[in-house]
């Protein structure tokens, strides 16, 4: 029996205890997926079963598919929350709703869980479809993302995670999930399950699939785009204004951190290809590229020297707690020192380290975005506060 | 019985429909102009007969509750009044009634609700002060009926107790005669402070 968002009131519940008194003693479940499970409801009982929920207006017919969204609380109650789960989680139950008679039957047996944050407890790293909360820099304001991370296994006791494919804005999640749906539909081979797609067709593919989504409008054509759902305020951590010039300015540090997803995705596909020890690497060098990045906003003519970008990262970033996370501390930061120490010695990387590596590596470079953003709002603050001085000098 | 944690709920009626989710960006407009008075707003509006949608304040918060079947402005004391009881009541429902005037009137809403003052819920939130038991109603409607009499001028009331045991301790308010907002709240007497606190 499903729970919308997983939420009951005083009073459903209430009325499910006297549900459960009349049909199955006194017993029923909570599940995993934020639902309620009755066992034992006899077959006789089912229609005066269905009434009864029906009546309390719990039931919907969508439990376990997937119109049954399951969400953390992210930005709603969460310190951790970086991107509102319920919000998009509501917005695509809605969407999935209206459709789920049209939707093919493959397609309705997925699963869809969404994290605020890379804390996934949301769960939405064994989800066919997960997505975890993210911020990203667009034309100088913060805009909420979310990671589209595919292919993760619910069954089977959560047998397989999924992997991060793409960063897509929040606003643009729900044509994602219809694009994805729809091309698993068109280019699944017989019964063909969806981890075993998303395996076969690659996440090149649907990285590309993704790649128009990726793209938003200027905050002056449509600013809802720049707030997050369920949400009007700006998503920002302060006033960011434009630039006073028409042209937009990418800073090193973007033009690196940009690079170094790429760097991290081409690790992905050598992964795929069964190159874990290639894998590895590669997603070092695309930690690399990013703490590079970061260190070329306070030291641009830092070398290209693995030694010096470490050194400098440490001490600029790692010493200094600049980048820092309030609840995991330097835990992403250490991800880094670790895979550097994991190369250097040259240590032999099966898939499931592999595996591991890329997805500490991903966690890295979000992290750096995070900082990345956190300076630069500090800063341009202190230029707005700056300037508002002198004018009224 | 020391009344805390009191809820008042007024009723709506509705001359046109308005979804829930309008009151999203009222309340957040809310937020934006009262300069840390309120602090979020919660969306229940998927849930059947549920909160509806919230608005949070550190002391207290208002909603649009559809608890019941019946829609309505719902303001929930949080923080602990001192004085007698009276005193939290009036200020209580001063409060809650300066709230309910303040969105009747928003202009987004274009009239098309408004909320009844004549009928109301008083409900107290607190099962350890006051349980569902037969003596905590002989106390509570001991504190309400001087109270509401005030309230209304004197005018003559009923007075309906919740039926079932297992919810708050909870009474349902209802003039036999017609009353405004100005009524009640010439006749509460109680400061507010304008923010919609209680001072």
């Amino acid at each position: 029996m499903t729970l919308p968002l997983g939420d009951a009131s005083a009073d459903q519940l209430r009325a499910l205890a006297d549900i459960a008194r009349r049909f199955v003693k006194d017993t029923l479940r909570t599940t995993v997926e934020q639902n309620i499970l009755f066992r034992w409801v006899s077959e006789a009982d089912l229609p005066e079963f269905y009434q009864a929920i029906k009546a309390i207006g719990l039931g919907a017919a969508d439990a376990a598919t997937i119109v049954d969204v399951t969400a953390c609380p992210g930005t709603d109650t969460c310190k951790l929350g970086i991107a509102s789960s319920r919000g998009l989680a509501r917005e695509l139950r809605y969407r999935l709703g209206e459709k789920s008679l049209e939707l093919d039957a493959a397609v309705k047996n997925l699963r869809i869980k969404v994290s605020g944050c890379f804390n996934s407890c949301g769960q939405h790293h064994v989800a066919d479809i997960g997505f975890y909360g993210i911020n990203r820099n667009v034309k100088g304001f913060q805009v909420p993302h979310f990671q589209v991370v595919l292919g993760g296994k619910f069954h089977d006791n959560a047998g397989e995670y999924g992997v991060p494919i793409a960063a897509v804005p929040s606003k643009r999640i729900p044509e994602a999930v219809l694009s994805i749906t729809e091309y698993y539909v068109r280019q699944r081979v017989k019964d063909e399950r969806f981890q075993d797609f998303v395996a076969r067709i690659g996440k090149k593919a649907i990285k590309d699939l993704l790649e128009d989504l990726t793209k938003i409008p200027a905050p002056d054509v449509d600013r809802s785009y720049y707030t997050d759902w369920g949400d009007p305020r700006e998503f920002t951590l302060a006033d960011m204004g434009v630039g006073e010039c028409a042209g937009e300015v990418v800073s090193q540090a973007e033009f690196a951190l940009a690079a170094s997803e790429r760097e991290l995705f081409e690790a992905q596909l050598l992964l795929d290809g069964g190159r874990s020890q290639d894998a590895v690497k590669a997603a070092y060098a695309a930690m690399l590229h990013a703490a590079q990045g970061l260190v070329k906003s306070q030291n641009p003519a830092v070398s290209d020297g693995e030694n010096e970008i470490v050194a400098e990262f440490t001490r600029r970033f790692y010493d200094t707690q600049l980048f820092w996370d309030k609840y995991a501390g330097g835990k992403f930061a250490e991800y880094f020192f670790k895979a550097r120490e994991f190369v250097r010695d040259g240590k032999a990387a099966d898939a499931d380290r592999a595996v591991q590596l890329l997805q500490e590596a991903q966690l890295f470079i979000d992290a750096a975005h995070g900082c990345h953003n956190r300076l630069r709002a500090t800063v341009e603050t202190a230029v707005k506060i700056e300037n508002a001085a002198q004018a009224s000098a | 019985m020391e009344l805390q944690k009191i809820e008042i709920k007024f009723f709506a009626v509705e001359r046109e429909p308005v979804p829930l989710t309008a009151f999203i960006d009222l309340f957040h407009g809310w937020i934006q102009a009262s300069d840390g008075v309120y602090h979020d707003v919660a969306d229940y509006s998927h849930m059947h007969q549920g909160p509806g949608i919230v608005l949070v304040a550190p002391d207290f918060y208002v909603s649009i509750d559809e608890t019941g079947g019946r829609r309505g402005f719902l303001f929930s004391q949080k923080a602990r009044l001192e004085g007698s009881n009276q005193e939290r009541l009036a200020r209580v429902f001063q409060t809650a009634l300066e709230n309910c005037r303040r969105l009747q009137a928003e202009p987004a809403l274009q009239r098309k609700i408004e909320f009844r003052f004549d009928e109301f819920e008083i409900t107290l939130n607190d099962r350890l002060l006051a349980p569902n038991t037969d003596e905590s109603y002989l106390e509570f409607k001991a504190e309400i009926e001087p109270f509401v009499g005030r309230l209304f001028g004197g005018a003559p009331i009923s007075l309906q107790q919740e039926s079932d045991a297992r919810r708050r301790v909870r009474l349902r308010i209802q003039a036999m005669a017609p009353v405004d907002l100005a009524a009640p709240l010439s006749h509460v007497g109680s400061k507010a402070n304008g923010r919609g606190n209680i001072d």
